[in-house]
């Protein structure tokens, strides 16, 4: 066994036995990992303050067979605005998904773990209002997504490269948008409104401080929802679970 | 394993319960092989006993043997102050505290985004009609102070709210005679923000 120090944030705890916590971090040095905190779900633990979902903190951890243990840390920042909104804790738990679902065990990214933090950074900083901080979690998706090298096409057919104004399709298995002739290549095609494509045009490498600026009518709010949850689900391979709370608090 | 066929299948049994690993298991497993047959009918009398007439309350769904439970049906309890705490278990750390007298609401678990447990998934439907009739003029949200806890307290704070009965969250803070110096950064804040005048 050997001790090393990490900065990161946590994902999300899984409780394992009777007192104590399986903490999925994510961190600069080391990518995601998940650690053992032993009588982490006691009251009296010194370890409580900084394991909590959310929180940004620089760790002890120790090498294990299986799972790490994490038994020293030191709380950065503990994000606490996102706890105590139901919307931003609805959003943040999606985002914590989105890279907990996203990326493999101990593949370390600076750029992920920036986003993350940048990401937080922004729920906790900003209004509780639901255009803004939708866009902010649409704006972290296709960065996401940019940073895995699975950002999705958005400009011109990817089949037949035409970038003329028309009828549209997003090909949810060839990631990114099809004209109306080559749509038939992709059975995952769905339609798409030209106000949700510049809505994502428009996200699309920008920064989550111009997040507020887009506004989306309800309908081109849900298609792009919808749109970014489907691609997403098919690139991890598996369900976001946050996705279904974060549309019901949305409202 | 080197048992017995049978107290193999009792040392599996045994595992499948909380906190019993397998070397408590065996423990547990020879000790009750040696118990007399009278001992060992109690035992498996009382566990059936329990679990036969052990059902939940239709109007706080806490656990009880007779419906309604003995707290809904006491005469004696405020009928206008309802807490609502997470599993049965909360309910009795309350009632240890001899400090509240009014009713509760047991929603059997806890929102949890992360797990994909929605406001569907536990009683929280029966909250509503419970607040109906204008008895109810306090709901006291005692959820835990985990994520999930706080993701129910703010979501029944949601739906309560607009029925114009008074929403209120237990405190957080210090546990009795706690140092300081040991106290996390996010309860310490807390604890400033809920201060008092003394």
């Amino acid at each position: 066994m050997s001790g090393y120090r990490a900065e990161g944030v946590v994902l999300r705890t899984r409780p394992l036995g009777e007192a104590d916590l399986v903490v999925t971090l994510y961190t600069a040095e080391e990518g995601k990992v998940e650690a053992v905190a032993r009588g982490g779900r006691r009251l009296r633990s010194r370890l409580l303050g900084c394991i909590q979902p959310f929180s940004h903190g620089r760790y002890l951890l120790w090498r294990g067979r299986t799972l790490d243990s994490l038994s020293q840390g030191e709380l950065v920042r503990s994000f606490r605005e996102l706890r105590e909104d139901l919307l931003r804790m609805a959003c943040a738990s999606y985002l914590a998904e989105l890279v907990d679902g996203l990326t493999p065990e101990r593949e370390p990214s600076g750029a992920i773990f920036s986003l993350l933090l940048e990401g937080w950074g922004f729920l906790a900083a900003s209004p509780p209002e639901t255009n803004l901080l939708l866009n902010g979690v649409s704006v972290f998706e296709l960065r996401l997504l940019n940073i895995l090298g699975y950002a999705p096409q958005l400009w011109q057919c990817l089949s037949c490269k035409t970038a003329e104004e028309g009828e549209w399709y997003f090909g949810i298995r060839t990631g990114g948008v099809l004209c109306a002739r080559c749509a038939s290549q992709d059975e995952t095609a769905r339609p798409l409104s030209g106000e949700t494509l510049g809505g994502l045009r428009q996200l699309a490498g920008a920064p989550l401080a111009r997040a507020g600026v887009l506004r989306l009518s309800p309908g081109a709010r849900t298609e792009m929802r919808e749109l970014l949850k489907e691609y997403i689900v098919y690139r991890a391979e598996r369900e976001l679970k946050s996705a279904g709370f974060l549309d019901l608090v949305r409202g | 394993m080197f048992y017995p066929q049978p107290v193999v299948q009792l040392i599996n049994e045994l595992t499948k319960l909380p906190g019993v690993g397998p070397k408590t298991a065996q423990r547990l497993a020879l000790h009750l092989v040696g118990l007399s047959q009278e001992e060992v009918e109690r035992l498996t009398g009382a566990i059936l006993e329990a679990r036969e007439r052990t059902t939940h309350c239709t109007t706080c769904f806490n656990i009880t043997d007779v419906d309604p439970c003995r707290i809904c049906r006491d005469p004696s309890r405020d009928r206008s102050l309802l807490c609502v705490v997470e599993e049965p278990k909360d309910v009795v750390a309350l009632e240890r505290t001899h400090e509240y007298r009014g009713l509760y609401h047991v929603l059997q678990g806890a929102i949890s985004p992360m797990e994909g447990v929605g406001p569907n998934d536990i009683r929280l439907k029966e909250l509503l009609p419970r607040l109906e009739g204008g008895e109810v003029r306090e709901v006291i949200l005692a959820t835990s102070s985990s994520v999930e806890g706080e993701a129910t307290a703010m979501y029944v704070a949601r739906l309560v709210k607009p029925l114009g009965i008074k929403v209120t969250r237990i405190a957080y803070g210090l546990p009795v005679g706690g140092n300081l110096e040991y106290v996390d950064e996010l309860t310490l804040t807390r604890a400033l923000q809920g201060r008092r005048e003394f």
